[in-house]
């Protein structure tokens, strides 16, 4: 079944709507929370004392995994830049390459035409047009 | 060939020290071990950013390949160890102040150079290669410069939550963990100066071989290549 892009959007607020009201306990207790906490004299309650947290005394985060992930980021980064120098190396190389064959090419063509030169020169001298036609490549 | 084996070398037994002969800090435990190569890699970010800085107002000065091509190595070498630093330093700083990221202003003035520099690769990178983007993005390298000192100075300057360790007075270092740090930062000044002599030398390679090609296409060459 294909919803509309009208009924698509309307579900989606409703969905958003639902999840905002489901929140609302939770922002009422937290605006709670902070206007009790005030004294008379105004300060509040995090300034006057201190509360103990419910939930996992210790930390969560191990130190050795970030540690490791440290030291991994650092490999993979020097390592990933080691190896683009060795693609930009090698890019290089094959264009140098490329241009090595294309001068060798024509330095061929240069060479396979000059001997025939001198030879056709003094039949090209008999010809009415003075030989130009044979002096093109 | 012979630097990249002895900065090989010296990276194993970095790792040796930092790990087999260092021993665990007290208050932070294993974490602070990333303190070996986080700091080695921010001054060898520094050195990358100033030999940038200095090769872009050199090719301002002289508008020579050789300077332009070692400003490029220094943008990219100095933007690899600000990435470094970028990323070892909220996972150290997750154990040590609890949170990955906080606007200190040594944190927010690497980061500001980090984007400085990243803004000038792109610029000579899709710029073309044009003298309006070349003289622009030197410009840009030379801001760099500043913002560096902006950057050591901060944590004096403003006192953040960053700390400050390494001193001219020696710091808070425990002598045990001297010998790690600084071979780790002599390791870090072999492997910058190599990373930068092997950029900026494929980048000379590449400057010649584009203006090889050029020539060749002038004279027509490369129609059937």
């Amino acid at each position: 079944m294909k919803l509309s892009f009208a009924s698509r959007a309307a579900s989606l607020a409703v969905a958003g709507s639902l999840l905002a009201l489901a929140l609302l306990p939770l922002a009422s207790r937290a605006f709670a929370q902070d206007a009790g906490g005030t004294a008379a004299d105004g300060t509040t309650g995090r300034e006057t004392g201190f509360v103990a947290m419910t939930g996992p005394a210790t930390e969560s985060v191990s130190g050795g995994n970030l540690m490791i992930a440290a030291y991994a980021t650092i490999w993979v980064l020097l390592c990933g830049y080691v190896g683009r120098l060795a693609l930009l190396q090698s890019g290089t190389a094959k264009e140098l390459a490329r241009l090595e064959a294309a001068m060798r090419t024509r330095d061929e063509q240069e060479a396979s035409a000059k001997p025939s030169e001198p030879a056709k020169k003094p039949a090209a001298a008999a010809k009415p047009d003075g030989g130009k036609q044979e002096k093109k490549p | 060939m012979a630097l990249a084996t002895v900065t090989a070398l010296m990276l194993l037994a970095a790792l040796y020290l930092i790990f087999g002969v260092a021993p665990v800090e007290a208050q932070m435990g294993i974490v602070q071990k990333v303190f070996y190569f986080h700091v080695p890699s921010a001054y060898a970010m520094y050195v990358g950013w100033f030999v940038c800085a200095v090769s872009s107002g050199m090719w301002l000065w002289k508008r020579s390949d050789k300077w332009d091509a070692w400003a490029v190595a220094g943008a990219e070498v100095g933007l690899i160890f600000c990435a470094i630093v970028l990323v070892t330093g909220p996972l150290w700083a997750r154990k040590a102040w609890g949170v990955y990221w906080t606007w200190d202003p040594r944190l927010t003035s690497t980061l500001l150079g980090g984007l400085m520099f990243f803004a000038y690769l792109v610029l000579r990178g899709l710029g073309g290669g044009g003298l309006a983007e070349k003289r622009f993005a030197s410009a840009l390298a030379l801001l760099g410069i500043p913002n560096a000192g902006l950057i050591h100075f901060s944590v004096k300057r403003w006192r953040g939550q960053h700390p400050q360790v390494i001193t001219g007075r020696g710091g808070g270092l425990s002598a045990d963990m001297k010998p790690a740090f600084f071979f780790a930062l002599l390791t870090f000044t072999a492997l910058v100066a190599l990373l930068l002599w092997t950029r900026a030398r494929a980048e000379r390679t590449r400057q010649a071989v584009l203006r090889l090609e050029l020539d060749a296409a002038e004279r027509g060459l490369l129609e059937d290549a």
